[in-house]
């Protein structure tokens, strides 16, 4: 059995009164796929935000290859540990944002040059070669208000690519798009998996869970409920309350 | 069915008349009210039956005597303004990024400083700077003191344009960059501040554009720039208006050519935006 590349180890996050993570146990495997699935509320974005510490959990770890960062600390240290931490583990988020002041071409490039202080020609060279493979290399020195919204997501998608991270984390990829462009994106999301990418997906899209995840994990009020294979945990949900919640989701 | 095949052609009232464009008959009464003014103070009179009309008469003789003694606070009117506006801009950059750390001894004084700079008058703080600071022992010399106090009191209002920009670019993007691994610092220099610039450039200009004319203040605490020039030649004189008329139209010019390198900026942003 192959080490899990990243876990996350009772994680509780509160905000205010209101506990929304009540120690939640997740160990991800290399080239796993991952779905969240749950209601709105339910904690999964905020579990992803935790992973890569853009909240801050109030008690936990999250390891990643060898690097543990344990949730609570103010050091110096710790700050220091969250950013190798995010160079492992990238994020592509529901709203894009894309930096628009920069090309699609500059965005990319962006954190290769300022975090990992790659020569710009080289920068450049893998951020043309990943615009290739995502089919947007024509539209590499376009500013992103000139997209659609499905083009500045996959451009999202290959920026959070260019820093090579090991782990990908998707927080409702295409909920804030049209339903004639979430397909493109969906599609790229399946190209990434099939090349052995380790994702973890939030996401509503049942279709997308069932033909590309490895994993289905239901999550409510906190909690892991149910966790499984696809076809098991859609096709055969076992507790009630993903029972409604499945039947309320439009396939 | 049939009633859609047969369509009367009507032209629309009224909106397709055919008339110079409106640029053109905004600078022609652009022209026209300036051609007033003129007149205004020409001296010409008229009489239109029981009603006499008299325009203000210049003293011609003396605008022409003392125009350059006047103008020679151009120079010193320039310097304030050029020296208070870096002044401003390093201190509301710095008290704006103070005011949103989460350093409390860095917001609470940033906001102390934006509440009494804003919160006094400016002519107040002149005085304050060079009078009241003299008494207790601090001397200024006058130019010194006004760029001081034009520093900080425009810095105070800059301040909150400058938070404004940074909190309108979207805290989203600022996410995006943390996620990818850089830092609060770099997030701010390259990602935000680079677009809060280009959001408060119109409103900064503006500020530039008042303090040039603030700088008049200056003449109350000893400067010789042009407002006090004007009062020194038409005091003993008793040419006011004249003296004053020759700093306003250099004020006007000023403020006429530095709107025209705002737009200019304004218009180069914008394209290289979109």
């Amino acid at each position: 059995m192959a080490e899990p590349i990243l876990t996350a180890t009772n994680i509780h996050k509160r905000f205010g009164a209101i506990e929304v993570l009540r120690g939640v146990d997740l160990a991800l495997d290399p080239r796993e796929v991952v779905c969240l699935i749950g209601r709105s509320g339910s904690g999964k974005s905020t579990l992803l935000r935790c992973i890569n510490f853009l909240d801050e959990p109030d008690e936990g770890e999250v390891a990643v290859d060898g690097l543990r960062v344990p949730a609570g600390e103010k050091s110096r240290e710790h700050r220091r540990q969250i950013l190798l931490l995010r160079q492992r583990v990238g994020m592509v988020f529901q709203q894009f944002n894309l930096f628009m002041h920069m090309t699609v071409l500059e965005n990319l490039i962006e954190a290769p040059l300022q975090v990992r202080k790659l020569e710009r020609a080289l920068a450049v060279a893998l951020a043309e070669d990943l615009l290739q493979r995502l089919g947007l290399y024509d539209k590499r020195d376009v500013y992103p208000s000139r997209l659609s919204g499905g083009q500045q997501q996959r451009v999202a998608i290959a920026r959070a690519l260019a820093m090579e991270p090991m782990v990908l984390l998707f927080d409702e990829p295409t909920s804030a798009l049209d339903p004639e462009l979430t397909g493109e994106v969906l599609q790229t999301m399946r190209y990434l998996a099939r090349e052995g990418t380790t994702m973890i997906v939030v996401t509503h899209e049942m279709g997308f869970a069932r033909d590309v995840a490895d994993r289905v994990i239901y999550i409510d009020q906190g909690v892991f409920v149910e966790q499984g294979p696809p076809a098991q945990l859609l096709g055969e949900p076992k507790d009630e309350r993903l029972k409604t919640f499945l039947d309320h989701v439009i396939d | 069915m049939s009633a859609e095949t047969q369509r009367p052609t009507t032209t629309l009232p009224s909106v397709r008349r055919p008339r110079l464009s409106f640029t053109l008959r905004y600078r022609i009464w652009l022209t026209f009210w300036l051609a007033l003014i003129v007149l205004f103070f020409s001296g010409l009179q008229l009489s239109l039956g029981p009603i006499q009309l008299r325009s203000i008469g210049l003293d011609w003789g003396f605008i022409d005597e003392w125009w350059r003694f006047i103008s020679r606070g151009v120079l010193t009117t320039i310097a304030l303004a050029a020296c208070a506006i870096i002044g401003a801009t390093v201190l509301a950059l710095l008290s704006a990024l103070a005011r949103l750390s989460r350093s409390a001894p860095l917001a609470s004084l940033a906001s102390l400083y934006i509440s009494l700079f804003r919160g006094t008058p400016l002519f107040l703080q002149m005085f304050i700077v060079y009078f009241g600071l003299a008494q207790v022992g601090l001397v200024f010399n006058g130019f010194t003191a006004a760029v001081l106090v034009l520093s900080l009191n425009y810095g105070a209002y800059m301040s909150e344009i400058f938070r404004a920009g940074i909190q309108a670019v979207s805290r989203g993007q600022a996410e995006a960059s943390a996620a990818l691994g850089m830092t609060p610092a770099q997030t701010m220099r390259r990602i935000v501040l680079p677009q809060a610039l280009r959001i408060i450039t119109p409103d900064i200009g503006n500020q530039f554009i008042a303090m040039q004319k603030d700088t008049s203040l200056a003449s109350a605490i000893t400067v010789t720039e042009l407002a006090g020039r004007a009062r020194q030649a038409g005091s003993p004189n008793n040419r006011f208006f004249e003296a004053l008329i020759v700093a306003a139209a250099w004020y006007w010019l000023l403020t006429l050519i530095f709107s025209f390198f705002q737009e200019r900026l304004e218009r180069r942003m914008a394209r290289s935006d979109r």
